[in-house]
């Protein structure tokens, strides 16, 4: 006790200050040495994938989007609200996408500014580093703007610029995002950063332009962006129907990396036990979309019976438990097959019908369909594009959802599939939560 | 002024670090030599000699004084020195004192403006006949007076027939004459619960008569008169000014106490709780997610036994708080546990067992009339009844019949508690040691249950001449709390015919329900050890100068394992067997060295207090989860796990350092003022923003004192106050102001990293502004006490984690709230002594607070995240929804107000304040009856407040109250029930999901409940002897027996969760 009492009389010479000073814990790294290093600056920017890998942003996403499009249908009682389009603002699940993905663009933004003062960090590190962040920023602002319609521009960590921040105009938010995705392109390297392909590379960013280019009708544009991913060579050929969804598959050009190599969405979607059922079945009306013969109907679904009744659900990830070694399975973000299909489109909507065929052809064969003949009219053409893409890219990342609001056909679909629709039913809610603590935030049209 | 402070600071430790050496000296020094002197010629300077070759101390005296030379004859034996020195200068007219080595003689000095007339002597005994040392005696009027030595005695010279005032801390004071002829022996009333019993107060003692603030007690006989494992729920009601409310019913859940009531919204609205002088943490350990159970939150004060406990004073206005500064914003809780009683040695055992059962159930729909509703929903919305929507109707047992609460939590639960302790001491060393074992099953049906056993010590020695004292105190205390991962209060509302199980006897799952039989065999199993130790030594340096150095240490540890088998989870979340298991733990070292000095300033008494804290805590905390167990009967091992994922350690840590100093200024028991200033430094703020200054003042006046008063016979007490300062909180999470970053996840094998908060550097310390004006009086030689008092407490700056919307990248971040926040509030105490007779003894005590909580402004409200939860003028506890206006009854669609007139209900323009979390008026009565050995208390407890409800929106896959009932059928129908719906998107769905957030999810949650009833029965003193026991005790005591509310959900005091216990219990206390 004594000898204790000497160490604090020791401690007093120093100053008081010294004696309620505190250093970094242990557990923590002041920013600053964070985007010092290129290892932890690197780390900073492996989180915003991991924060995209979650639940709700990788996940359920995919399941609100399916139900409140004509994808998927549900046996669950409590989810009957996204089938009828009858989400609430206080809406738990909608409120915690949103936020997932506000978190994503926050660290992207931190990561922005962070490596803006960079030192330690060569130039190429820091230029990947700083695509990547954007690309994430502009791939999660994306989705806000599909499903939300207009949503807070955030591109600082200022919080006392971010707390009452107001919606920006949906063509705002897409310029943000082209510009991220420019930018992108341009610091990326054509290679992924390692044997995997779980980083963005030169090609993601130009696969997420094509997409963006398409939404926003610059048909040009998305046809150059595909054409660039798809003669990039590493690509193709497409992967075979029981392979695509295999990490690292030849036609991934991104997948988010997860530790047990098995999917949310393939535990979510495959009745748990021989005998039970799976809360989301795909719909009538998708499964009849399927044409005779289409391998992807026996490939990507499956079967369960449930009070008597054959349902059917999405078996594109056939993992639900730990899988590690060639058979563990990644998630999908971006693969070839959707850039032949925004090709199509964009060749569709420049009259280049036999170029769209073309390319439509290749998804079709790929699925064991006969070739379509390349005199179709426009009409037919972006409705066949329609049917293809819904057969292909159903219950990923609410493909349907996004297809259908661009093309403007969401209503004419919607209004047969779903008695009362109305066309407020496009947007979600901004959550109630949000609203509450930030008063500049409107909520959309048709809710509360 | 940092410099000044730190000064200051380095000053007090080296006068600590002084007193550790005269300590040292004093313990192994020459204190206690004894000398023997056989002589008939001896002259003194030989016995000075003899005195300073033995002690080792030297005489310093003018040689005018006294002739050393004269011899003197004195045949003494093995004398302590002292007494030998006194005995050879008695009658010499020389007095003596000692000052380290040196031995002062100095010639008495005899007033002459008033000679003394007579010599009183006399002994101050205790009303159980010790010896009671420090009694002041003084001649009354004059500020002349003795105080009583070791053994009680004490001697004064006064004019003839003077008055003398006798009194002490802690005994009722005595006004008498005393004649010179004789020794008198004068027995001094210990003071229970009246105007002089000893209140503690912040870093010292005063008396209820004394004090100039607000405090509040509860004894030791307050806490073993109630069955109960967590000694926050003794002031459930007991004092005002004081809610305490249980979260909820299981064993071991958070007890939340508020003083004055809460501040804020945001964490941190504990009080500062103090035990024996240590601040002891009550932050839950368990603070993740992933480590909360079914019980939630656990506090940390379950590892405080009552049983330890001798008081619970409760500080609240600024002059009580001022002198802790930063901490004491929400009032501070001072513990102190118990110590040994000079006098006969005791040995007491109090065993009790009994048995517990949920106070309330709701009624539930039966099947029968569940299955009509949801009929009667889908007919409602036109649809067709599927298997998809509707499993309950097509695919279950329509004919099976559960109550869901009486299954899960309907078990009678046993109590038992048993403690032992043994104490004494003579007048120079006291001792208290104790132990106790405390198990209570819960009302789950399922192995599960709570134990705790502790060990106290209690030690204090001080020298014979009572300049040093050393005391320590310490105690153990391991509990077990075996419970379930997640709560099952929450399946009260499961459809009545859900099947737990399928055909073959394994768990049903062919629903998204989750299985409630599931729910109990996830286990959380949580083990906490406490350890709290303390150490004080003080030294009287001078005659009312002590020096003073405490120091604690306290260690709590928790060691938490949760076992979820993959069996017990829902398949379709495709899950693997689960383990977490998290540790942690929380060290904490305190010095507090201190000097006070009491002087005669005038007629009054002065006494300064002056010391300095220097704190560290240091919080780690390791968390890792085992996955996937080929057999679930390893399931607890991490080692038996196919993953093991580790998360990185915590380790955080706190410091703070304080100045602090108090002026007391008595001036003849009539006018009392206090001043008490402190300065507090913080790790927890950033560079610039760490110290702060706190300070109060508070001033009494006791006119019963004064002349004039002297002939209102009938008041014999009476007191105003008044104080005013200014206290602090620093109740915030650590680190706040750091830019950091932290591990999150794992990607492509490496940990990720994530940007930890949102920084802010700029928040500092937030200011809480106290006034309060009270009378206290007492009529009747204080047979009725009265008091009332106003407060008006106002706070800027507070610090919270200020609510962001998620756009921000977090949903918090520190910073001070740029309001002003308001509360006032009225206590009112009443205790009465009905009727006092040999046999039979009839007292009363009441107690009624009301409080209001106002936030009186707000920079930019409108514009800010707090725009849709606060309204400038109302409390910072309001809830904002919908106004339900009933049930249109052509439609049965429930209505609600359209306040901004748009044609349309939205949240944004519709909302208003529909109810509010502060109880409007709380308070407790309680009635002790005692005739000869036998005693009956019964102690109510009321709160006047609205609460939470479940409410009635009949039709969906959840059972209803049987409010539903009365729904809604047909056009005409008028209720408040609406109709039946089920189906998502049907306009009368839609309408009715507001209900929740409208004022029909809430209702009057006031009650009045007998929180206490305690018979006992004291055997005669014939028998006792008989048996040689100094006391033998029955009792039967009971908790929460009756409730009286027109709430209608599971309980108005814990609402929607698991209802507190009704608990019986019989006992026996026997003192050996």
């Amino acid at each position: 006790m004594k000898y204790f009492l000497f160490i604090v009389c020791c401690l007093l010479l120093f100053s008081c200050r010294k004696l309620i000073t505190v250093d970094t814990p242990v557990s923590e790294l002041p920013a600053g040495q964070v985007f010092n290093s290129e290892a932890l600056a690197d780390a900073a920017v492996a989180d915003i994938y991991y924060v995209l890998s979650g639940y709700y942003t990788s996940s359920m996403l995919t399941v609100i989007n399916g139900m409140t499009a004509d994808e998927l249908s549900t046996l669950n009682p409590s989810s009957t609200v996204y089938v009828n389009n009858a989400i609430q603002p206080a809406d738990p699940l909608v409120l915690s996408t949103w936020r997932d993905f506000y978190k994503a663009i926050y660290r992207a933004n931190a990561v922005l500014e962070g490596l803006a003062t960079a030192t330690n960090i060569s130039a190429g590190k820091q230029a990947g580093l700083t695509g990547e962040a954007r690309f994430l920023r502009a791939f999660s602002y994306y989705y806000l703007v599909n499903n939300w319609g207009d949503v807070p521009l955030i591109t600082t960590t200022d919080v006392t610029q971010t707390a009452t921040a107001s919606r920006a105009a949906v063509a705002d938010v897409y310029q943000q995002i082209m510009s991220d995705l420019q930018s992108a392109v341009l610091l990326l390297p054509e290679t992924y950063s390692s044997t995997e392909k779980v980083r963005a590379n030169k090609w993601a960013a130009t696969a997420m332009l094509a997409r963006v280019s398409l939404q926003r009708g610059n048909w040009q544009d998305a046809e150059t962006n595909a054409s660039l991913v798809i003669n990039a060579g590493v690509y193709l050929p497409l992967s075979s129907l029981d392979s695509v969804f295999l990490k690292n598959s030849r036609s991934a050009i991104l997948q988010i990396w997860l530790k047990d190599g098995f999917t949310i969405a393939g535990q979510t979607f495959q009745p748990s036990n021989a005998g039970t059922f799976s809360f989301f079945p795909l719909t009538t009306d998708l499964m009849n979309a399927f044409e005779a013969g289409d391998m992807r109907k026996d490939k990507w679904t499956g079967t369960f019976t449930y009070g008597g009744s054959l349902y059917y659900y999405p078996f594109k990830y056939k993992k639900k438990i730990a899988a590690y070694g060639d058979d563990a399975e990644y998630l999908m973000v971006l693969r070839i097959a959707e850039q032949f299909l925004i090709r199509a489109e964009a060749r569709c909507r420049q009259n280049n019908i036999a170029g769209a065929v073309t390319d439509l052809n290749i998804i079709r064969h790929h699925s064991g369909l006969a070739d379509l003949p390349a005199d179709m009219d426009q009409e037919t053409c972006l409705l066949t594009i329609e049917k293809e893409r819904r057969t292909e890219m159903f219950t990923e990342w609410g493909d349907r959802w996004s297809d259908l609001k661009h093309t403007g056909r969401i209503n004419t679909v919607m209004s047969v599939q779903k008695p009362g629709w109305d066309s407020t039913k496009v947007l979600y809610p901004i959550p109630q939560q949000e609203r509450n603590r930030d008063p500049n935030l409107t909520q959309n049209k048709g809710y509360q | 002024m940092v410099k000044h402070v730190c000064n200051a600071y380095g000053y007090l430790f080296i006068l600590s670090l002084l007193l550790f050496t005269i300590t040292v000296n004093a313990q192994t020094g020459k204190e206690n030599v004894r000398i023997t002197i056989n002589s008939n010629h001896i002259p003194l300077s030989g016995i000075f000699k003899i005195i300073e070759k033995q002690t080792g101390y030297y005489f310093v005296f003018d040689n005018d004084i006294l002739d050393v030379s004269r011899k003197v004859g004195i045949h003494i034996k093995k004398m302590p020195w002292k007494d030998a020195l006194s005995y050879v200068l008695k009658n010499k007219n020389i007095s003596w004192h000692q000052q380290d080595r040196r031995i002062f003689l100095q010639k008495k000095i005899i007033p002459e403006t008033e000679p003394p007339t007579d010599t009183i002597s006399g002994t101050i005994l205790t009303n159980t006949g010790s010896p009671l040392p420090g009694a002041t005696i003084v001649i009354k009027g004059t500020s002349r007076g003795v105080t009583s030595n070791n053994e009680g005695q004490f001697s004064l010279q006064q004019p003839a027939s003077a008055v003398l005032h006798i009194s002490s801390l802690g005994f009722i004071p005595v006004d008498t004459t005393l004649s010179a002829h004789g020794i008198h022996t004068i027995q001094l009333q210990e003071a229970v619960n009246s105007l002089d019993a000893a209140v503690v107060i912040g870093y010292g003692a005063s008396s209820r008569r004394l004090l100039t603030g607000s405090v509040g007690r509860i004894s030791a006989q307050q806490i073993s008169a109630q069955p109960i494992a967590n000694s926050l729920n003794v002031l459930q009601g007991q004092v005002p000014g004081v809610l305490v409310t249980n979260t909820n019913g299981l064993p071991g859940a958070e007890v939340k106490l508020y003083i004055r009531g809460r501040n804020s919204i945001a964490a941190g609205n504990d009080p500062l709780f103090i035990i024996d002088g240590v601040p002891f943490d009550i932050t839950p350990l368990n603070n993740i997610d992933e480590l909360s159970g079914a019980i939630k939150q656990i506090s940390p004060f379950n590892s405080i036994s009552p049983s330890d406990i001798e008081s619970i004073d409760i500080l609240k206005d600024a002059d009580a708080t001022a002198i802790y500064g930063s901490r004491g914003a929400n009032g501070v809780v001072l513990i102190t546990t118990k110590k040994g009683t000079p006098g006969k040695n005791k040995l007491d055992i109090n065993i009790y067992t009994g048995a517990g059962k949920t106070c309330d159930y709701l009624p539930m729909l039966s099947t029968k009339e569940y299955l009509a509703m949801r009929r009667e929903a889908f007919a409602n919305d036109g649809e067709t009844v599927t298997v998809a929507q509707a499993p309950d109707l097509l695919v279950w047992d329509t004919t099976r019949e559960v109550n869901w609460q009486k299954m899960l939590t309907g078990r009678t639960t046993h109590i038992t508690n048993a403690q032992v302790s043994f104490s004494g001491g003579n007048s120079n060393t006291t001792f208290f040691t104790g132990a106790d074992f405390y198990h209570e099953g819960t009302v789950i049906p399922a192995p599960l249950g709570y134990r705790r056993g502790g060990v106290h010590l209690s030690v204090q020695h001080h020298t014979k001449d009572q300049r040093f004292e050393a005391a320590f105190s310490g105690s153990f205390t391991g509990d077990k709390n075996e419970s379930i991962a997640s709560d099952v209060f929450t399946f009260y509302n499961l459809p009545p015919n859900y099947p737990l199980y399928e055909k073959d006897g394994s768990l049903f799952w062919g629903s998204s329900l989750d299985n409630p039989e599931a729910y109990l065999r996830q286990q959380s199993n949580s083990k906490t050890n406490n350890l709290l130790s303390n150490g004080v030594l003080r030294y009287r340096l001078l005659p009312g100068l002590n020096l003073k150095t405490s120091m604690g240490y306290a260690d709590i540890r928790m060691q938490q394992v949760f076992t979820f088998p993959q069996s017990s989870q829902h398949p379709q979340n495709a899950p693997v067997s689960l383990t977490r298991v998290g540790e942690n733990g929380r060290q904490s070292y305190i010095i507090e060295p201190q000097a006070d000095y009491t002087l005669r300033i005038a007629r009054g008494s002065l006494h300064i207090l002056t010391g300095g804290t220097w704190q560290q805590t240091t919080s780690k905390s390791a968390y890792a989860e085992g996955q996937g167990y080929s057999d679930e009967s390893g399931l607890g091992d991490l080692k038996a796990a196919d993953t093991v994922i580790r998360r990185p350690d915590s380790r955080i840590m706190y410091r703070y350092i304080s100045f602090f100093t108090r002026f007391t200024y008595d001036w003849q028991n009539k006018y009392i003022i206090n001043a008490s200033y402190r300065r507090d430094g913080s790790s927890r703020f950033g560079p610039g923003k760490q110290f702060g200054n706190f300070g109060a003042l508070g001033a009494a006046w006791i006119f019963t004192a004064e002349n004039f008063m002297k002939s209102v016979s009938w008041l014999s007490f009476g007191k105003l106050r008044m104080s005013m300062g200014i206290t602090g909180n620093d109740q915030i999470p650590d680190y706040q102001y750091m830019s950091n970053y932290g591990v999150n996840g794992i990607y492509q094998n490496i940990n990720t990293l994530r940007p930890l908060r949102i920084a802010n550097n700029k928040y500092s310390w937030e200011e809480n502004r106290k006034l309060e004006a009270a009378i206290e009086l007492g009529f009747l030689k204080d047979r009725i006490f009265f008091s009332a008092a106003r407060y008006s407490n106002s706070s800027t700056n507070q610090l919270v984690g200020y609510q962001l919307p998620g756009i921000t990248g977090f949903t918090s971040y520190q910073a001070n709230l740029p309001a002003i926040v308001k509360n006032t509030g009225w206590e009112f105490e009443l205790t009465t002594s009905n009727i006092s007779h040999h046999h039979f003894n009839w007292s009363s005590g009441w107690n009624l607070t009301f409080f209001r909580n106002r936030l009186k402004a707000f920079d930019r409200l409108a514009s800010s995240s707090y725009a849709s939860s606060y309204v400038i003028g109302q409390s910072l506890n309001i809830v904002r929804g919908y106004h339900f206006t009933g049930v249109d009854a052509q439609t049965g669609i429930a209505q609600f107000e359209d306040i901004n007139r748009d044609g349309r209900i939205t949240s944004g323009g519709d909302f208003r304040t529909i109810s509010k979390r502060d109880p409007d008026f709380y308070g407790g009565v309680n009635n002790e009856f005692s005739w000869k050995g036998v005693s009956l208390s019964f102690f109510w407890q009321f709160v006047k407040q609205q609460g939470q409800t479940i409410i009635s929106a009949p039709g969906a896959m959840v059972n209803e109250t049987t409010r539903a009932l009365s729904r809604w059928r047909k056009p005409g129908d008028v209720t408040m029930v609406p109709r039946a719906t089920t189906t998502p998107g049907n306009p009368a769905y839609n309408v009715n999901a507001n209900l929740p957030l409208s004022n029909a999810g809430y209702e009057d949650a006031s009650y009045l409940r007998l929180r206490n009833l305690s018979v006992g029965y004291k055997l005669p003193d014939a028998w006792l002897k008989r048996m040689q026991l100094q006391l033998c005790r029955v009792y039967v005591q009971t908790q929460n027996l009756v409730t009286i509310t027109g709430y209608k959900g599971p309980d108005p005091e814990t609402q929607i969760a698991l209802p507190p216990l009704t608990i019986i219990t019989t006992g026996i206390q026997l003192t050996l």
